[in-house]
Protein backbone atom coordinates (compact mmCIF):
# COMPACT_ATOMS: atom_id res chain seq x y z
CA UNK A 1 0.00 0.00 0.00
CA UNK A 2 3.39 2.30 0.34
CA UNK A 3 1.58 3.85 -3.05
CA UNK A 4 3.63 7.30 -2.77
CA UNK A 5 2.82 8.28 -6.19
CA UNK A 6 0.80 11.27 -7.38
CA UNK A 7 -0.93 9.73 -10.37
CA UNK A 8 -1.86 6.76 -8.52
CA UNK A 9 -3.87 8.36 -5.88
CA UNK A 10 -4.62 11.02 -7.62
CA UNK A 11 -8.70 11.72 -6.42
CA UNK A 12 -7.78 8.53 -4.14
CA UNK A 13 -11.13 8.16 -2.12
CA UNK A 14 -9.80 8.68 1.80
CA UNK A 15 -12.32 5.39 3.44
CA UNK A 16 -9.37 3.74 5.36
CA UNK A 17 -10.06 3.27 9.09
CA UNK A 18 -8.10 2.15 11.94
CA UNK A 19 -9.06 -1.53 11.44
CA UNK A 20 -7.44 -1.45 8.00
CA UNK A 21 -4.70 0.36 9.59
CA UNK A 22 -4.29 -2.20 11.49
CA UNK A 23 -4.88 -5.25 9.08
CA UNK A 24 -2.35 -3.74 6.88
CA UNK A 25 0.04 -4.31 9.45
CA UNK A 26 -0.84 -7.41 10.58
CA UNK A 27 -1.41 -8.92 7.66
CA UNK A 28 2.51 -8.77 6.37
CA UNK A 29 4.12 -9.05 9.37
CA UNK A 30 2.03 -12.20 11.26
CA UNK A 31 3.69 -14.45 9.53
CA UNK A 32 6.94 -13.83 11.71
CA UNK A 33 4.85 -15.91 14.03
CA UNK A 34 4.38 -18.77 11.43
CA UNK A 35 7.98 -19.14 10.69
CA UNK A 36 11.32 -17.76 11.26
CA UNK A 37 11.46 -16.57 14.89
CA UNK A 38 12.30 -19.86 15.71
CA UNK A 39 15.41 -19.50 14.38
CA UNK A 40 15.97 -17.44 17.87
CA UNK A 41 15.95 -21.12 19.58
CA UNK A 42 18.47 -22.20 17.47
CA UNK A 43 20.78 -19.77 18.13
CA UNK A 44 20.40 -19.65 22.04
CA UNK A 45 17.41 -21.71 23.01
CA UNK A 46 14.64 -21.05 25.01
CA UNK A 47 16.06 -18.21 27.36
CA UNK A 48 17.66 -16.75 24.10
CA UNK A 49 14.66 -16.56 21.99
CA UNK A 50 12.59 -14.67 25.05
CA UNK A 51 15.06 -12.53 25.53
CA UNK A 52 14.75 -12.03 21.91
CA UNK A 53 11.26 -11.20 22.03
CA UNK A 54 11.35 -8.77 24.67
CA UNK A 55 14.63 -6.27 23.61
CA UNK A 56 13.06 -6.65 20.02
CA UNK A 57 9.55 -6.25 21.24
CA UNK A 58 10.77 -3.04 22.62
CA UNK A 59 12.58 -1.76 19.93
CA UNK A 60 9.80 -2.25 17.52
CA UNK A 61 7.02 -0.52 20.10
CA UNK A 62 9.01 2.38 19.54
CA UNK A 63 9.48 2.07 15.88
CA UNK A 64 5.67 2.20 15.86
CA UNK A 65 5.48 5.24 18.22
CA UNK A 66 8.17 6.98 15.78
CA UNK A 67 6.21 5.97 12.81
CA UNK A 68 2.51 6.70 14.55
CA UNK A 69 4.08 10.39 15.03
CA UNK A 70 5.39 10.61 11.20
CA UNK A 71 2.78 8.99 9.76
CA UNK A 72 0.12 11.21 10.78
CA UNK A 73 1.89 14.34 10.48
CA UNK A 74 2.75 14.08 7.13
CA UNK A 75 -0.18 11.59 5.96
CA UNK A 76 2.08 10.51 3.06
CA UNK A 77 2.09 7.01 1.58
CA UNK A 78 5.24 6.61 0.88
CA UNK A 79 5.87 5.74 4.70
CA UNK A 80 9.64 5.99 5.44
CA UNK A 81 10.90 6.40 2.23
CA UNK A 82 8.70 10.24 2.46
CA UNK A 83 9.83 10.57 5.72
CA UNK A 84 13.32 10.27 5.12
CA UNK A 85 12.78 12.58 1.62
CA UNK A 86 11.44 15.23 3.82
CA UNK A 87 13.49 15.25 6.97
CA UNK A 88 17.06 13.87 6.33
CA UNK A 89 17.97 14.00 2.43
CA UNK A 90 17.70 12.50 -1.27
CA UNK A 91 20.77 10.07 -0.34
CA UNK A 92 18.79 8.45 3.06
CA UNK A 93 15.63 8.94 1.48
CA UNK A 94 17.12 5.98 -1.55
CA UNK A 95 18.87 4.67 0.88
CA UNK A 96 15.26 3.65 2.89
CA UNK A 97 13.39 3.26 -0.38
CA UNK A 98 16.02 0.85 -1.61
CA UNK A 99 15.68 -1.16 1.97
CA UNK A 100 12.35 -0.97 2.17
CA UNK A 101 12.39 -2.98 -1.62
CA UNK A 102 14.44 -5.11 -0.52
CA UNK A 103 13.03 -6.01 3.15
CA UNK A 104 9.90 -6.85 1.39
CA UNK A 105 10.84 -8.65 -1.64
CA UNK A 106 13.74 -10.91 0.72
CA UNK A 107 10.34 -11.80 2.85
CA UNK A 108 8.13 -12.33 -0.45
CA UNK A 109 10.63 -14.99 -1.34
CA UNK A 110 10.69 -16.55 2.47
CA UNK A 111 6.93 -16.97 2.24
CA UNK A 112 7.29 -18.71 -0.92
CA UNK A 113 9.55 -21.07 -0.02
CA UNK A 114 7.69 -21.99 2.97
CA UNK A 115 4.23 -22.48 1.13
CA UNK A 116 6.54 -24.46 -1.27
CA UNK A 117 7.90 -26.63 1.72
CA UNK A 118 4.06 -27.35 3.36
CA UNK A 119 3.13 -28.25 -0.56
CA UNK A 120 6.19 -30.55 -0.92
CA UNK A 121 5.51 -32.34 2.72
CA UNK A 122 1.85 -32.87 1.67
CA UNK A 123 3.00 -34.21 -2.08
CA UNK A 124 6.88 -35.28 -1.86
CA UNK A 125 6.93 -35.95 -5.54
CA UNK A 126 6.77 -32.31 -6.11
CA UNK A 127 9.44 -30.71 -6.06
CA UNK A 128 10.33 -27.20 -4.10
CA UNK A 129 11.47 -24.70 -6.32
CA UNK A 130 9.27 -25.00 -9.52
CA UNK A 131 6.33 -24.41 -6.76
CA UNK A 132 8.29 -21.53 -5.68
CA UNK A 133 8.53 -20.13 -8.72
CA UNK A 134 4.84 -20.45 -9.59
CA UNK A 135 3.83 -18.87 -6.55
CA UNK A 136 5.56 -15.71 -6.93
CA UNK A 137 4.35 -15.71 -10.88
CA UNK A 138 0.76 -15.85 -9.44
CA UNK A 139 0.99 -13.03 -6.76
CA UNK A 140 2.90 -10.86 -9.59
CA UNK A 141 -0.23 -11.65 -11.86
CA UNK A 142 -2.88 -11.01 -8.63
CA UNK A 143 -0.74 -7.61 -7.81
CA UNK A 144 -0.24 -6.59 -11.77
CA UNK A 145 -4.07 -6.89 -12.33
CA UNK A 146 -4.90 -4.84 -8.98
CA UNK A 147 -4.45 -4.77 -5.23
CA UNK A 148 -7.96 -3.65 -3.63
CA UNK A 149 -9.70 -7.31 -3.98
CA UNK A 150 -6.33 -8.97 -2.62
CA UNK A 151 -5.76 -6.50 0.30
CA UNK A 152 -9.64 -7.39 1.68
CA UNK A 153 -8.56 -11.08 0.87
CA UNK A 154 -5.32 -10.61 2.68
CA UNK A 155 -7.46 -9.27 5.98
CA UNK A 156 -9.66 -12.29 5.79
CA UNK A 157 -6.42 -14.89 5.74
CA UNK A 158 -4.63 -12.70 8.24
CA UNK A 159 -7.81 -12.59 10.96
CA UNK A 160 -7.97 -16.21 10.40
CA UNK A 161 -4.53 -16.91 11.06
CA UNK A 162 -4.48 -14.60 14.36
CA UNK A 163 -7.66 -16.60 15.82
CA UNK A 164 -5.52 -19.75 15.17
CA UNK A 165 -2.89 -18.62 17.23
CA UNK A 166 -5.21 -17.28 19.92
CA UNK A 167 -7.38 -20.60 20.06
CA UNK A 168 -3.62 -22.96 20.27
CA UNK A 169 -2.93 -20.99 23.01
CA UNK A 170 -5.93 -20.98 25.28
CA UNK A 171 -6.63 -24.80 24.43
CA UNK A 172 -2.66 -25.51 25.42
CA UNK A 173 -3.03 -23.67 28.40
CA UNK A 174 -6.21 -25.05 29.58
CA UNK A 175 -5.32 -28.50 29.38
CA UNK A 176 -7.84 -29.13 26.10
CA UNK A 177 -4.59 -29.51 23.94
CA UNK A 178 -1.35 -31.47 24.41
CA UNK A 179 0.28 -32.04 26.90
CA UNK A 180 3.05 -28.86 27.77
CA UNK A 181 6.56 -30.74 28.31
CA UNK A 182 8.75 -28.57 30.96
CA UNK A 183 11.84 -30.84 30.42
CA UNK A 184 11.56 -29.52 26.37
CA UNK A 185 12.22 -26.04 27.79
CA UNK A 186 14.84 -27.24 30.80
CA UNK A 187 17.19 -29.16 27.95
CA UNK A 188 17.03 -26.38 25.37
CA UNK A 189 17.41 -23.37 27.83
CA UNK A 190 20.53 -22.15 26.64
CA UNK A 191 22.41 -24.27 24.09
CA UNK A 192 25.31 -21.78 23.32
CA UNK A 193 25.42 -20.16 26.78
CA UNK A 194 25.60 -16.25 27.10
CA UNK A 195 26.75 -15.77 23.57
CA UNK A 196 24.23 -17.51 21.94
CA UNK A 197 21.47 -15.46 24.10
CA UNK A 198 22.96 -12.90 22.87
CA UNK A 199 23.26 -13.94 19.16
CA UNK A 200 19.56 -14.74 18.99
CA UNK A 201 18.56 -11.00 18.94
CA UNK A 202 19.62 -11.42 15.30
CA UNK A 203 16.08 -13.29 14.17
CA UNK A 204 14.50 -11.10 17.30
CA UNK A 205 12.98 -8.35 14.75
CA UNK A 206 11.34 -11.69 13.05
CA UNK A 207 8.35 -11.62 15.36
CA UNK A 208 7.43 -8.24 13.84
CA UNK A 209 9.26 -6.88 10.79
CA UNK A 210 7.51 -4.70 8.78
CA UNK A 211 4.93 -3.25 11.40
CA UNK A 212 6.26 0.06 10.50
CA UNK A 213 4.48 -0.61 6.85
CA UNK A 214 0.48 0.20 8.70
CA UNK A 215 1.47 3.85 8.22
CA UNK A 216 1.84 3.56 5.18
CA UNK A 217 -1.85 3.91 4.24
CA UNK A 218 -1.68 7.50 5.93
CA UNK A 219 -2.83 8.87 2.84
CA UNK A 220 -5.77 6.80 2.07
CA UNK A 221 -7.31 6.85 5.49
CA UNK A 222 -10.56 8.89 6.31
CA UNK A 223 -8.77 10.49 9.93
CA UNK A 224 -5.59 9.88 9.61
CA UNK A 225 -4.32 11.51 12.54
CA UNK A 226 -7.05 8.95 14.83
CA UNK A 227 -6.69 6.11 12.39
CA UNK A 228 -2.73 5.55 12.20
CA UNK A 229 -1.56 6.01 15.81
CA UNK A 230 -4.62 3.72 16.82
CA UNK A 231 -4.33 1.58 14.22
CA UNK A 232 -0.89 0.85 14.55
CA UNK A 233 -0.64 0.40 17.99
CA UNK A 234 -3.02 -1.73 18.09
CA UNK A 235 -1.11 -3.94 15.70
CA UNK A 236 1.83 -3.74 17.62
CA UNK A 237 -0.12 -5.44 20.57
CA UNK A 238 -1.79 -7.86 18.53
CA UNK A 239 1.72 -8.71 17.29
CA UNK A 240 3.21 -8.72 21.02
CA UNK A 241 0.48 -11.18 22.09
CA UNK A 242 0.90 -13.38 18.67
CA UNK A 243 4.66 -13.67 19.54
CA UNK A 244 3.94 -14.52 23.03
CA UNK A 245 1.41 -17.15 22.87
CA UNK A 246 3.73 -18.51 20.43
CA UNK A 247 6.52 -19.08 22.20
CA UNK A 248 5.22 -20.39 24.98
CA UNK A 249 3.02 -23.41 22.62
CA UNK A 250 5.92 -23.94 20.66
CA UNK A 251 8.69 -24.39 23.33
CA UNK A 252 6.39 -26.80 25.38
CA UNK A 253 5.21 -29.10 22.83
CA UNK A 254 8.65 -29.11 20.20
CA UNK A 255 12.17 -29.92 21.56
CA UNK A 256 14.27 -27.39 21.37
CA UNK A 257 16.61 -29.18 18.73
CA UNK A 258 14.08 -29.37 16.29
CA UNK A 259 12.29 -26.31 17.13
CA UNK A 260 15.10 -24.17 16.05
CA UNK A 261 15.67 -26.01 12.65
CA UNK A 262 11.79 -26.31 11.64
CA UNK A 263 10.21 -24.45 8.67
CA UNK A 264 6.70 -24.23 9.85
CA UNK A 265 7.29 -24.48 14.14
CA UNK A 266 3.23 -23.50 14.72
CA UNK A 267 2.36 -26.49 12.39
CA UNK A 268 4.21 -28.75 13.59
CA UNK A 269 3.43 -27.88 17.83
CA UNK A 270 0.02 -28.33 16.65
CA UNK A 271 0.85 -31.55 14.89
CA UNK A 272 2.35 -32.72 18.27
CA UNK A 273 -0.45 -32.28 20.24
CA UNK A 274 -2.60 -34.77 18.24
CA UNK A 275 -5.30 -32.80 17.53
CA UNK A 276 -6.98 -32.61 14.33
CA UNK A 277 -8.98 -29.41 14.39
CA UNK A 278 -6.15 -27.86 16.08
CA UNK A 279 -3.69 -29.52 13.13
CA UNK A 280 -5.89 -28.25 10.14
CA UNK A 281 -6.25 -24.76 11.67
CA UNK A 282 -2.42 -24.05 12.30
CA UNK A 283 -1.73 -25.31 8.58
CA UNK A 284 -4.35 -23.49 7.10
CA UNK A 285 -3.45 -20.40 9.46
CA UNK A 286 0.57 -21.11 8.20
CA UNK A 287 -0.12 -21.40 4.46
CA UNK A 288 -3.07 -18.34 4.60
CA UNK A 289 -0.41 -16.22 6.76
CA UNK A 290 2.12 -16.97 3.95
CA UNK A 291 -0.03 -16.18 0.89
CA UNK A 292 -1.17 -12.91 2.51
CA UNK A 293 2.02 -11.41 3.18
CA UNK A 294 3.76 -12.75 0.33
CA UNK A 295 0.62 -10.65 -1.50
CA UNK A 296 1.16 -7.70 0.50
CA UNK A 297 4.90 -7.61 0.46
CA UNK A 298 4.68 -7.68 -3.33
CA UNK A 299 2.22 -4.71 -3.06
CA UNK A 300 4.76 -2.87 -0.65
CA UNK A 301 7.76 -3.79 -2.65
CA UNK A 302 6.23 -2.55 -6.18
CA UNK A 303 5.42 0.33 -4.58
CA UNK A 304 8.67 1.57 -2.74
CA UNK A 305 10.39 0.69 -6.55
CA UNK A 306 8.00 2.80 -7.97
CA UNK A 307 8.63 5.82 -5.68
CA UNK A 308 12.27 5.18 -6.34
CA UNK A 309 11.34 5.65 -10.38
CA UNK A 310 9.32 8.33 -10.30
CA UNK A 311 11.41 10.63 -7.89
CA UNK A 312 13.81 10.00 -10.23
CA UNK A 313 16.12 7.85 -8.37
CA UNK A 314 16.16 5.02 -11.13
CA UNK A 315 15.39 5.11 -14.70
CA UNK A 316 11.76 6.63 -15.02
CA UNK A 317 10.35 3.05 -16.96
CA UNK A 318 9.37 1.77 -14.00
CA UNK A 319 7.47 5.03 -13.16
CA UNK A 320 4.49 3.54 -15.81
CA UNK A 321 0.96 3.43 -14.00
CA UNK A 322 -1.43 0.62 -16.59
CA UNK A 323 -3.82 2.15 -18.49
CA UNK A 324 -6.79 -0.14 -17.61
CA UNK A 325 -5.78 -1.63 -13.67
CA UNK A 326 -4.20 1.40 -12.63
CA UNK A 327 -1.10 -0.36 -11.44
CA UNK A 328 2.32 0.15 -11.27
CA UNK A 329 2.60 -2.79 -13.66
CA UNK A 330 6.17 -2.81 -14.50
CA UNK A 331 7.20 -1.98 -11.04
CA UNK A 332 5.54 -5.06 -9.93
CA UNK A 333 6.52 -7.40 -12.51
CA UNK A 334 9.81 -6.39 -11.75
CA UNK A 335 9.54 -7.62 -7.91
CA UNK A 336 9.53 -10.94 -9.75
CA UNK A 337 13.25 -12.00 -10.64
CA UNK A 338 14.58 -10.52 -7.41
CA UNK A 339 12.12 -12.34 -5.64
CA UNK A 340 13.21 -15.69 -7.63
CA UNK A 341 16.72 -14.35 -7.51
CA UNK A 342 16.16 -14.65 -3.71
CA UNK A 343 14.46 -17.88 -3.35
CA UNK A 344 16.98 -19.75 -6.11
CA UNK A 345 19.04 -20.01 -2.71
CA UNK A 346 16.96 -22.12 -1.21
CA UNK A 347 18.29 -21.20 2.29
CA UNK A 348 15.06 -19.52 4.84
CA UNK A 349 18.00 -18.50 6.95
CA UNK A 350 19.89 -16.81 4.52
CA UNK A 351 17.08 -14.72 2.56
CA UNK A 352 15.62 -13.84 6.20
CA UNK A 353 18.56 -12.53 7.43
CA UNK A 354 19.23 -10.13 4.41
CA UNK A 355 15.18 -8.73 5.15
CA UNK A 356 16.62 -8.46 8.70
CA UNK A 357 19.29 -6.28 8.07
CA UNK A 358 17.35 -4.22 5.20
CA UNK A 359 14.59 -3.88 8.20
CA UNK A 360 17.17 -2.89 10.61
CA UNK A 361 18.60 -0.31 8.31
CA UNK A 362 15.06 1.20 8.33
CA UNK A 363 14.83 1.45 11.93
CA UNK A 364 17.85 3.43 11.93
CA UNK A 365 16.24 6.01 9.37
CA UNK A 366 13.07 6.11 11.00
CA UNK A 367 13.52 7.57 14.32
CA UNK A 368 16.22 9.33 12.80
CA UNK A 369 14.24 11.00 10.50
CA UNK A 370 11.66 11.29 13.74
CA UNK A 371 14.93 13.53 15.67
CA UNK A 372 15.39 15.47 12.53
CA UNK A 373 11.42 16.31 11.70
CA UNK A 374 11.43 17.29 15.35
CA UNK A 375 14.46 19.74 14.80
CA UNK A 376 12.54 21.29 11.95
CA UNK A 377 9.33 21.63 13.21
CA UNK A 378 9.63 22.21 16.79
CA UNK A 379 5.89 22.97 17.34
CA UNK A 380 3.13 21.02 18.75
CA UNK A 381 0.80 22.59 16.45
CA UNK A 382 -2.32 20.90 15.21
CA UNK A 383 -1.33 21.37 11.48
CA UNK A 384 2.07 19.90 11.65
CA UNK A 385 2.40 17.37 14.28
CA UNK A 386 -1.23 16.55 15.34
CA UNK A 387 0.09 13.44 17.55
CA UNK A 388 2.47 13.79 19.92
CA UNK A 389 3.97 10.71 20.46
CA UNK A 390 5.73 10.37 24.01
CA UNK A 391 8.87 10.83 25.46
CA UNK A 392 10.74 11.58 22.52
CA UNK A 393 12.83 12.33 21.01
CA UNK A 394 14.78 9.77 24.00
CA UNK A 395 12.69 6.98 22.44
CA UNK A 396 13.83 7.63 19.10
CA UNK A 397 17.68 7.64 20.27
CA UNK A 398 17.12 4.35 22.18
CA UNK A 399 15.56 2.94 19.22
CA UNK A 400 18.64 3.32 17.20
CA UNK A 401 20.88 2.37 19.52
CA UNK A 402 18.66 -1.11 19.71
CA UNK A 403 18.79 -1.85 15.92
CA UNK A 404 22.30 -1.32 15.72
CA UNK A 405 22.91 -3.41 18.70
CA UNK A 406 20.31 -5.93 17.32
CA UNK A 407 22.46 -5.94 13.74
CA UNK A 408 25.54 -6.09 15.39
CA UNK A 409 25.20 -9.58 16.56
CA UNK A 410 24.09 -10.96 13.24
CA UNK A 411 28.37 -11.13 13.39
CA UNK A 412 27.71 -14.56 15.14
CA UNK A 413 26.72 -17.08 12.22
CA UNK A 414 26.11 -14.18 9.35
CA UNK A 415 29.26 -11.78 9.48
CA UNK A 416 30.01 -12.18 5.58
CA UNK A 417 25.92 -11.77 4.82
CA UNK A 418 26.27 -8.52 7.24
CA UNK A 419 29.16 -6.98 5.84
CA UNK A 420 27.90 -7.70 1.97
CA UNK A 421 24.54 -6.11 3.18
CA UNK A 422 26.10 -3.14 4.55
CA UNK A 423 28.68 -2.82 1.83
CA UNK A 424 25.62 -2.86 -0.59
CA UNK A 425 23.43 -0.06 1.04
CA UNK A 426 26.80 1.99 1.50
CA UNK A 427 27.17 1.78 -2.20
CA UNK A 428 23.83 2.17 -3.32
CA UNK A 429 23.77 5.24 -0.89
CA UNK A 430 26.74 7.24 -2.82
CA UNK A 431 25.35 6.09 -5.85
CA UNK A 432 21.96 7.42 -5.39
CA UNK A 433 23.56 10.85 -3.79
CA UNK A 434 25.68 11.32 -6.88
CA UNK A 435 22.87 10.50 -8.98
CA UNK A 436 20.51 13.05 -7.31
CA UNK A 437 22.82 15.92 -7.53
CA UNK A 438 22.35 16.32 -11.24
CA UNK A 439 18.40 16.78 -10.25
CA UNK A 440 16.96 20.04 -9.08
CA UNK A 441 13.88 19.34 -6.45
CA UNK A 442 12.97 21.65 -4.16
CA UNK A 443 10.59 21.14 -1.11
CA UNK A 444 7.59 24.21 -0.59
CA UNK A 445 6.28 23.05 2.88
CA UNK A 446 3.72 24.95 2.01
CA UNK A 447 2.67 23.90 -0.71
CA UNK A 448 3.35 20.37 -0.31
CA UNK A 449 2.17 19.60 2.73
CA UNK A 450 0.46 23.14 3.98
CA UNK A 451 3.16 23.28 6.68
CA UNK A 452 5.16 26.43 7.52
CA UNK A 453 8.84 26.92 6.84
CA UNK A 454 11.23 24.97 9.17
CA UNK A 455 12.85 26.42 11.63
CA UNK A 456 16.09 27.14 10.11
CA UNK A 457 14.22 29.29 7.41
CA UNK A 458 12.02 31.57 9.16
CA UNK B 1 -23.37 21.05 14.94
CA UNK B 2 -21.56 17.90 16.68
CA UNK B 3 -23.49 15.31 18.33
CA UNK B 4 -21.55 15.28 21.83
CA UNK B 5 -23.33 12.18 23.14
CA UNK B 6 -21.97 10.08 20.21
CA UNK B 7 -18.64 11.68 20.54
CA UNK B 8 -18.07 10.65 24.12
CA UNK B 9 -19.60 6.84 23.09
CA UNK B 10 -17.35 6.72 20.41
CA UNK B 11 -14.46 7.75 22.40
CA UNK B 12 -15.62 5.54 24.96
CA UNK B 13 -15.56 2.50 22.54
CA UNK B 14 -11.96 3.66 21.36
CA UNK B 15 -11.03 3.39 25.19
CA UNK B 16 -12.51 0.17 25.55
CA UNK B 17 -10.75 -1.46 22.88
CA UNK B 18 -7.57 -0.34 24.33
CA UNK B 19 -7.87 -1.40 27.43
CA UNK B 20 -9.09 -4.59 26.16
CA UNK B 21 -6.41 -5.33 23.92
CA UNK B 22 -3.56 -4.05 26.60
CA UNK B 23 -5.30 -6.03 29.07
CA UNK B 24 -4.57 -8.94 27.23
CA UNK B 25 -0.81 -8.12 26.38
CA UNK B 26 -0.53 -7.93 30.28
CA UNK B 27 -1.90 -11.31 30.82
CA UNK B 28 -0.14 -13.19 28.20
CA UNK B 29 3.40 -11.33 28.32
CA UNK B 30 3.57 -12.02 32.27
CA UNK B 31 1.75 -15.72 32.18
CA UNK B 32 4.28 -16.84 29.66
CA UNK B 33 7.45 -14.74 31.70
CA UNK B 34 6.47 -16.38 34.36
CA UNK B 35 5.86 -19.75 33.03
CA UNK B 36 9.15 -19.63 30.84
CA UNK B 37 10.85 -18.40 33.84
CA UNK B 38 9.71 -20.54 36.80
CA UNK B 39 10.06 -23.68 34.48
CA UNK B 40 13.95 -22.65 34.55
CA UNK B 41 14.31 -21.45 38.05
CA UNK B 42 15.56 -24.48 39.79
CA UNK B 43 17.35 -26.19 36.81
CA UNK B 44 18.95 -23.41 34.68
CA UNK B 45 21.16 -21.71 37.63
CA UNK B 46 21.88 -18.71 34.71
CA UNK B 47 18.54 -17.72 34.69
CA UNK B 48 18.39 -16.16 37.90
CA UNK B 49 21.80 -14.44 36.90
CA UNK B 50 19.74 -12.98 34.02
CA UNK B 51 16.28 -12.50 36.00
CA UNK B 52 17.08 -8.78 36.03
CA UNK B 53 17.83 -8.23 32.64
CA UNK B 54 14.68 -10.03 31.38
CA UNK B 55 12.51 -8.22 33.46
CA UNK B 56 13.76 -4.89 32.46
CA UNK B 57 12.77 -5.51 29.35
CA UNK B 58 9.18 -6.66 30.04
CA UNK B 59 8.61 -3.41 32.15
CA UNK B 60 10.34 -1.10 29.55
CA UNK B 61 8.00 -2.86 26.35
CA UNK B 62 4.60 -2.75 28.31
CA UNK B 63 5.38 0.86 30.07
CA UNK B 64 6.02 2.40 26.73
CA UNK B 65 3.51 0.36 25.08
CA UNK B 66 0.83 1.64 27.66
CA UNK B 67 2.57 4.87 28.01
CA UNK B 68 1.91 5.30 23.85
CA UNK B 69 -1.62 3.79 24.14
CA UNK B 70 -2.49 6.87 26.85
CA UNK B 71 -1.29 9.37 24.96
CA UNK B 72 -2.50 7.75 21.90
CA UNK B 73 -6.17 8.35 23.73
CA UNK B 74 -5.12 11.98 24.76
CA UNK B 75 -4.53 12.66 21.61
CA UNK B 76 -7.73 11.38 19.83
CA UNK B 77 -10.04 13.23 22.96
CA UNK B 78 -8.06 16.33 22.44
CA UNK B 79 -8.92 16.32 18.12
CA UNK B 80 -11.67 14.62 18.23
CA UNK B 81 -13.91 17.68 17.59
CA UNK B 82 -11.35 19.35 15.25
CA UNK B 83 -11.13 16.58 12.73
CA UNK B 84 -14.73 15.28 13.20
CA UNK B 85 -13.23 11.97 13.95
CA UNK B 86 -16.64 10.36 14.01
CA UNK B 87 -18.87 11.84 12.13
Amino acid sequence: MSGNTNSEHAGVVKTLRPYHVWALGVGIVLVGEYMGWNFTVAKGGILGSLFALLVAGTMFVMVSLCASELGSSTKLAGGPYDWARLFVGPGAAALVGLAVYMEFIALEAADAIVVASITNSIFPEIQTFPVTLLIIAFLTFMNYRGVVAALNLNFALTFTALIAIIVFFFANITGFAGTWHPEYLISGAMPNGFIGIFAALQFGPWFYLGIEGAAMCAEECKHPTRAVPLGQQAGMITLLLGSGMTLYVCSGLIPAAELGTSVYPLFEAATATGSTFLIAALGIGTLFTCIASANGTVCDASRSWFALSRDKFLTNWFADVHPRYSTPYRAVIFTMPIAIAFAFSGFLDQVITFSIISGLICYVMIPFSLIRFRKLFPEHSQKVRPFVGPLQPTLAYITIFLAIVIMSTLNWGYGFNLIFGLLFYVIAYFYFSWRYKSIEINHDWGEDLGWPEPAHRR
Amino acid sequence: MVNETKYHNDLKKDAGIIVLVLGLLYFSETFVFYKIMSTLWDAVPEARTLFPVYLLFLLLLLGIETIGCITVYKSIKEHMYDFNYYD
